[in-house]
């Protein structure tokens, strides 16, 4: 397990929400990209995400070399504003732990202007304010989210 | 000269690091050898170069300035995003573009080391020639 405090990889790989998972091969080929996938069924009441559907397409995958077909799918790539938001976390996470708070919230809040519904930066700036991550704020942007369509740079879910 | 000050700048990129900098208003000015601690790449006749790697530069004055070498100006060259806090001194040095481009389009996993729970460094590349499964997810 390896720690990203400074979220590197949700710019290096797109990525808009947890849990997501890529498949990588022998040859650092991505096999599959971005998709939203989990590990046990905890939360599938509430996200209606199941995980047997992705740990078989794994086991496929590794035992038989099977890829499903959602894996052709091509990751849009990120905007300038959501990169933009991506270097403002990263400014007010290293400012928070510097101990400059009012820096720290200046750039989460301009980071969130960005991208009102990245959960990268909205929701994961909200515990490092003091903010409850499962708390009002984050049903505000679950249901802004949802409003959206769900937003994600990924392989689109059509199934749970 | 007027409009310059000497004051610390944090440059957040792969890590982050404090230099001493000359400040041209909000443009943070650093030494030829700062430069390669806080990004890697160096200054050399040949423009930018890293290892056995170099970006030609046509216009010097884009980088060169009486007091250094402008970070902001190199950041932009190598097509690396930048977000600069003056007042705080912290400028953050995003991931070039194109390493990006190559994951989305060309299927290539790019490189990374980040800490374990022990904070030693690994990589992605440490797994190289296996299967592997990248799980992004967070604590909360």
């Amino acid at each position: 397990m390896l720690v990203d405090a400074d979220h590197h990889l949700t710019e290096l790989y797109a990525i808009s929400n947890v849990p997501t998972v890529i498949w990588v091969d022998e040859e650092d080929r991505i096999v599959r990209p971005n998709a939203a996938e989990v590990g046990t069924d905890t939360f599938s009441e509430f996200t209606g995400v199941h995980c047997e559907g992705h740990l078989e397409l794994v086991r496929a995958w590794v035992g038989d070399g099977q890829v499903p077909e959602d894996a052709s799918h091509t990751v849009a790539d990120l905007t300038v504003d959501e990169v933009e938001a991506r270097l403002h976390f990263r400014l007010a996470a290293h400012a928070r732990r510097a101990g400059l708070s009012d820096v720290a919230d200046s750039h989460f809040d301009q980071a969130a202007e960005l991208t009102p519904l990245d959960f990268t930066v909205v929701r994961a700036a909200m515990p490092l304010r003091g903010e409850n991550p499962f708390g009002q704020e984050f049903f505000d942007l679950y249901g802004a989210y949802r409003e959206a369509g769900s937003p994600y740079h990924g392989i689109p879910r059509t199934s749970g | 000269m007027t409009g310059l000050a000497r004051r610390p700048l944090t440059v957040i990129a792969e890590q982050a690091s404090t230099v001493e900098a000359v400040w041209d208003d909000e443009r943070p000015i650093v030494s030829p050898e700062a430069l390669g601690e806080l990004l890697g790449w160096e200054w050399h006749a040949e423009g930018l170069c890293r290892e056995t790697v170099c970006v030609p530069v046509a216009d010097r004055s884009q980088v060169e300035h009486d007091e250094g070498i402008d970070i902001l100006a190199v950041a932009k060259i190598l097509n690396r995003p930048a977000v600069i806090d003056a007042d705080a001194g912290l400028l953050v040095v995003g991931q070039p573009a194109g390493d990006r481009f190559e994951a989305l389009h060309g299927r290539r996993a790019p490189d990374f080391t980040l800490p374990d729970l022990n904070g030693s460094p690994k990589s992605f590349s440490d797994w190289a020639g296996r299967k592997r499964l990248l799980v992004a997810f967070a604590s909360w």
